[in-house]
């Protein structure tokens, strides 16, 4: 079929195919992809897309491959600042190079562009003969936890919050009879986020915020509560015990059923935690860690 | 005079809604006559992005301006798109709501970019058919803007401003003018802008918008990044007789100044609003050359680029 009679939709699929081929124009217009939609060659390009006084018509049409990939790289680079700092310019450069071609995007908003770029760093391990001298063997763990942990953040900035609306406090939760702590099952605010990572990337996030030049850290357990109030986002580092309290809370544990879950970990001291734990409720209420207190009559599925 | 814009009300100056002056416009309230915000920016907000949209909403009116509609994309409509589009519209009551004529992706996936189509009878019959479904599902009439383009197709039979026009008639839309793209697209095309302009149906123009734009000598890129050239004007000029004036936005999307020069920017098209002669030396010209900007700065990239950075403690 010639080019004069091809359909809307071999046009723009073809087009497409040239648009986001990663080799440019000539290679993209020669791919096999772009000739399963539309079989020109090179040399008769313009009997597709006509040339202008100016412009021949492969220099036209490298406008939208040129906007297409810098485009999208400028989004990531933009929501990835930490991300790209620790890698640097030219490797971050490939990387999300990589990342649009592998998971090119399929939602109508470019808020969701970088969603995916954590779990490519992960399938891809950053590729490790790339690796800049000197970086540490646990130097890819660190960028992939970095870049999950902006995009937890992106997440959270935008999620439904708790802005204008009740929260538990610590005097209503003060208000449930003793004997009914053990059924407590609170509901976390929409907007609270928990993750664990091998090293404090909240940290490294911090100073290049401050405006300093952190080197990578070295690998520490480190455990985040990502929340938002008045619209801003936080972060809250946390110890492992109260940490995983309130992870089995927003797993849709009892209160009874996650203290049971934590103390079976042998580094509890059970006296200690007794008092701690009203310590911890007063700080996550003050917080606006979560919205309701519910009675539960039943035990939470395995 | 044309005069009807589907019985939309002529809002005045508006400038376009960005992230970089929300907090100048909560706090200082400026006299702008309305606000276009980009769609997609806030379909799926529920953070501080669509609390400032609410606050705005409230004290301006409002239009909602689309990126993602790909109406002329072969790939089916996207109607999760569509019903996000007007609970947001349900919620914040814009006066109308407009996107562009291209398409961003097919086979599932979406460049981010406003790509051309060819301008055929099958391309126009498939539009027309693409904007009546998406006006039904809206209860509302489309208002359609022309992109600035990069390349025109072989097979491309039809003017883009009789596609305009007849699109506009046959599927009852409305029509959004960018000035701007219209002079874009002239240089990058070789047409006369002038006609362009003359030849649309002015009755159904909506709005209008304004930009800036780079010149990369052999071409135009729409780039929204600086003021609008003398050419332009003189276009809007055209643009404000022929319809008899049009509510009017500036877009400036990179390389974003303070909002005042932004208001400022817009606030220019005052001086445009008369039907005077247009001197032969300032008549605006299909070359790149002619251009009066700073020529060629580092490989601008079109529009839209429309991603929200988080605002973090």
């Amino acid at each position: 079929m010639s080019a004069k009679a091809a359909s809307l939709e071999q046009i723009q699929r073809w087009m497409q195919s040239v648009i986001m081929h990663p080799g440019g124009v000539a290679e993209g217009v020669d791919s096999p992809e772009a000739r399963r939609h539309l079989d020109v060659a090179l040399a008769d390009l313009p009997s597709v897309i006509a040339p202008s006084r100016a412009m021949e018509s492969s220099a036209r049409l490298e406008i939208y491959v040129d906007a297409y990939y810098e485009r999208l790289l400028e989004c990531l680079r933009e929501e990835f600042t930490a991300t790209r700092t620790a890698v640097g310019d030219e490797l971050f450069q490939a990387l999300a190079f990589g990342y649009l071609q592998h998971y090119p995007s399929r939602t109508y908003t470019l808020n969701a562009l970088g969603a995916n770029f954590p779990i490519f760093l992960a399938e891809t391990r950053l590729h490790a003969h790339e690796l800049p001298s000197g970086a540490g063997t646990t130097w890819p763990d660190f960028v992939i936890e970095l870049a999950t942990f902006e995009r937890l953040m992106r997440d959270v900035f935008d999620s439904p919050g708790i802005e204008g609306r009740a929260v538990l406090d610590l005097a209503a939760l003060a208000a449930v009879p003793a004997r009914s702590w053990g059924r407590l099952r609170l509901v976390p605010a929409p907007c609270l986020r928990l993750c664990r990572f091998q090293h404090p990337v909240h940290e490294f996030w911090a100073a290049l915020k401050d405006g300093l030049q952190p080197s990578p850290p070295a690998p520490r357990a480190t455990c985040l509560a990502i929340h938002r109030r008045d619209y801003i986002v936080e972060r809250h580092a946390m110890e492992p015990l109260p940490f995983a309290l309130l992870e089995h809370q927003l797993a849709g544990k009892t209160l009874s059923e996650a203290i049971a879950l934590v103390a079976e970990s042998p580094q509890v001291d059970w006296p200690a935690l007794e008092s701690e734990i009203q310590t911890w409720f007063a700080y996550w209420t003050s917080q606006g860690f979560f919205i309701e207190a519910q009675l539960s009559d039943h035990t939470s599925p395995e | 005079m044309a005069v009807p814009r589907l019985g939309h009300p002529h809002l005045g100056l508006g400038v376009g809604l960005r992230t970089v002056h929300f907090a100048h416009i909560v706090e200082h309230q400026p006299a702008v006559d309305w606000f276009e915000v980009i769609s997609e920016n806030f379909m799926d907000s529920a953070g501080r992005p669509r609390y400032v949209l609410d606050q705005i909403a409230e004290r301006y009116p409002t239009v909602m301006h689309g990126v993602s509609l790909s109406i002329g994309s072969t790939d089916p409509l996207n109607f999760d798109y569509l019903r996000k589009l007007k609970r947001l519209a349900d919620e914040i009551k814009p006066r109308w709501i407009s996107d562009h004529l291209c398409w961003t992706g097919v086979l599932g996936l979406n460049a981010h970019d406003l790509l051309p189509i060819p301008l055929t009878e099958e391309t126009l019959r498939h539009v027309v058919e693409r904007i009546r479904t998406v006006q039904d599902f809206l209860g509302r009439p489309l208002v359609l803007e022309n992109p600035s383009t990069y390349v025109t197709f072989a097979q491309s039979t039809i003017s883009e401003w009789e596609f305009m026009g007849r699109m506009a008639e046959e599927a009852d839309c409305g029509l959004l003018l960018d000035v701007n793209n219209v002079y874009v697209s002239s240089v990058n095309h070789d047409f006369d802008p002038r006609p362009y302009i003359e030849n649309l149906p002015h009755a159904r123009i909506v709005q209008c918008h304004l930009a800036g734009h780079s010149n990369c000598r052999t071409h135009l890129i729409d780039t929204h990044d600086d003021h609008v050239i003398d050419p332009v004007w003189e276009l809007y000029r055209l643009a404000h007789r022929l319809t008899g004036g049009v509510s009017t936005l500036l877009e400036w999307d990179a390389r974003i100044p303070e909002f005042p020069v932004v208001h400022a920017e817009v606030l220019k098209a005052r001086q445009y609003m008369h039907d005077l002669p247009v001197p032969a030396a300032s008549a605006p010209r299909p070359a790149a050359i002619a251009d009066n900007v700073t020529v060629a700065r580092a490989a601008g990239v079109s529009n839209p680029i429309a991603y929200i950075v988080p605002e973090v403690s």
